[in-house]
């Protein structure tokens, strides 16, 4: 039924790859209080801006982002869909659940 | 939140593959096949033989984006919509990129833009994609000469092309919701339409966006069908304005279209046999539709008819838009708004407290209500998931109160969700509660609007 999906979306524009264990935590947070859903999904767009910025520093994407998908997978059965990359601001998250 | 789409699709033409190293390298031109996709409006684009190319990667890319996205978003909500506002289509070799230049060089890209809505959309099938402000440009990066990747995104996720994919095309859209469904849909349930299947409601699949054009016509991918022995296949738009009325245009159909308002004997002819697009005529409440522009014979197999129900004594259909539309509506003391201080509603509120009574005037309004103590309406703090600033309370509608959610932990109201940032009319009587998923062993806020005369009878 669509009244038994609940959606909450975070932003997060801290320095990469460090912001990657708070959208860990978050993604924790919040699969813990959809624990009874049925089925859970992330959905994260991600910063150019950020990312260049990463990247301007010497940071590197890889390995750390499939490090970050791979630990969310096994920690909370979640796929990390990566739905793009946007222009600037922070990045994008979207927690999705159906009870 | 804006999202950006990256789907990898072959453009397909000027270049063959080296049997040696296995690359593409370009080719003479070839002259392509017209497109699935190809205008057929007059528009001037059948010389330009590598558009029908570039359509067909972006009709790909646009089912690729409903098969893989959408589909399964519109599957959980029904009334989700795609309102995609830019797509850009970024080469990955020399030959692409040469391709794109020239298709960009002769045609403006509001052209392809429309033509995309036109030609390509209705070949989408279930889509539920607004491209009313749709804009579409190449993107060539490093100085126009190197072939142009997505560096970023194939370094997060590798490369997405495969050996035979030469362009990248990306999709930058949002939700925007459909107008929640009813009997009526979008105010047309009343419409009939006569045609070679006899006389039955417009067979319309979902509610339309405001200007989103919907295409009449024999063809089994319009979104209204309509059979007729001389209807061509994309015969007409519809499309239901901000405004709330609705406009009907010839596509340039082999037989035209007529239109008559209700009380006028003369027909109006917004499109004569076989032209271009003519100027849009807007449907009014009694209006008919004929699906030719001569009158030749009163079959309706031959040349289906469309009527609009109503005498014609106001302009335009009353539909219901957003995300309020499900609310009944009932009108408030004759449907004035209220001009005095006095409360003529009262939200009862449930928090960890008990139960409580507010008054609401229109002269209070708007105001906001949150955990911030300087809110007339202040919520407890026990309520951890409620933001300082949660709920504005904005003005007196027919039927409620238009409320709007401010905070980032969501709200639902009458038991479906709603985001930050929605609106929507809180009916009398209904529930609205602060949070969509509070923590656990949270409190739960609720908030029901009452009138005041009710809640002052209330024990």
């Amino acid at each position: 039924m669509p009244s038994d999906k609940i959606t909450m979306s975070g932003e997060f524009g801290q320095p990469w790859p460090e912001v990657l264990i708070d959208i860990r935590d978050w993604i924790q947070h919040q699969a813990a209080l959809a624990y009874r859903a049925r089925r859970m999904e992330v959905r994260l767009s991600l910063s150019r801006a950020l990312l260049n910025d990463a990247k301007a520093r010497g940071k590197t994407l890889q390995p750390q982002f499939d490090n970050f998908r791979q630990k969310v997978k096994a920690d909370f059965a979640l796929n990390v869909e990566l739905e793009g990359l946007h222009d600037s601001g922070p990045h994008k998250i979207e927690f999705s659940c159906w009870r | 939140m804006g999202i950006v789409t990256i789907l990898a699709v072959s453009l397909g033409a000027r270049r063959e593959r080296d049997p040696a190293s296995g690359r593409t390298a370009s080719a003479p031109s070839a002259p392509a096949t017209p497109a699935a996709g190809g205008d057929s409006s007059g528009g001037g684009f059948g010389h330009f033989h590598q558009f029908a190319a570039v359509m067909e990667a972006l009709h790909k890319a646009l089912v690729g984006l409903h098969q893989e996205k959408i589909k399964g978003l519109k599957a959980m909500n029904p009334r989700f919509g795609c309102k995609i506002a830019r797509i850009e289509i970024r080469p990955l070799n020399e030959a692409a990129k040469e391709t794109l230049q020239e298709l960009f060089a002769y045609i403006e890209s509001d052209a392809i833009a429309g033509t995309i809505r036109r030609e390509i959309l209705p070949k989408v099938p279930g889509h539920c994609f607004d491209l009313s402000e749709v804009g579409i440009s190449p993107k060539y990066e490093g100085g126009g000469q190197s072939p142009a990747k997505d560096t970023l995104l194939e370094e997060l996720i590798g490369p997405a092309a495969t050996k035979d994919d030469d362009c990248m095309i990306a999709f930058g859209w949002d939700r925007a919701d459909l107008p929640a469904p009813s009997g009526d849909v979008a105010g047309i349930g009343g419409w009939r339409l006569h045609d070679a299947k006899g006389e039955n409601p417009i067979p319309l699949k979902s509610p339309p966006f405001p200007s989103q054009r919907l295409v009449l016509g024999s063809d089994p991918s319009a979104d209204i069908a309509v059979e007729g022995s001389y209807t061509s296949g994309a015969h007409g738009w519809l499309w239901l304005d901000h405004e709330a009325r609705w406009w009907y245009r010839d596509a340039g159909s082999t037989n035209g279209s007529r239109v008559r308002r209700p009380g006028q004997r003369d027909w109006i002819s917004p499109g004569r046999t076989g032209g271009s697009p003519a100027e849009p005529v807007e449907l009014t409440p009694g209006a008919e539709l004929v699906f030719a522009a001569e009158p030749n014979n009163d079959s309706r197999a031959d040349y289906p008819k469309l009527i609009v129900p109503g005498s014609g004594g106001r302009r335009g259909t009353p539909i219901n838009v957003g995300a309020g539309a499900a609310t009944p509506r009932t009108p408030i003391a004759g449907g004035a708004r209220p001009a005095s201080a006095s409360p003529v509603a009262a939200i009862r509120v449930e928090d960890v407290n008990g139960t409580r009574i507010f008054p609401v005037g229109a002269d209070g309004l708007p105001f906001k209500v949150g955990r911030s103590s300087e809110n007339p309406l202040p919520i407890p703090g026990a309520h951890a998931s409620v933001s300082s600033d949660h709920l504005e309370i904005r003005a007196f509608e027919a039927g409620g109160l238009r409320v709007r959610v401010l905070g980032r932990n969501d709200a639902s109201l009458a038991g479906k969700p709603m985001k930050k940032g929605d609106e929507a009319i809180w009916g009398w009587g209904e529930a609205l509660v602060l949070v969509e998923s509070p923590m656990e062993g949270e409190p739960v806020c609720r908030l029901i609007l009452q009138r005041a005369a009710d809640a002052e009878r209330a024990p």
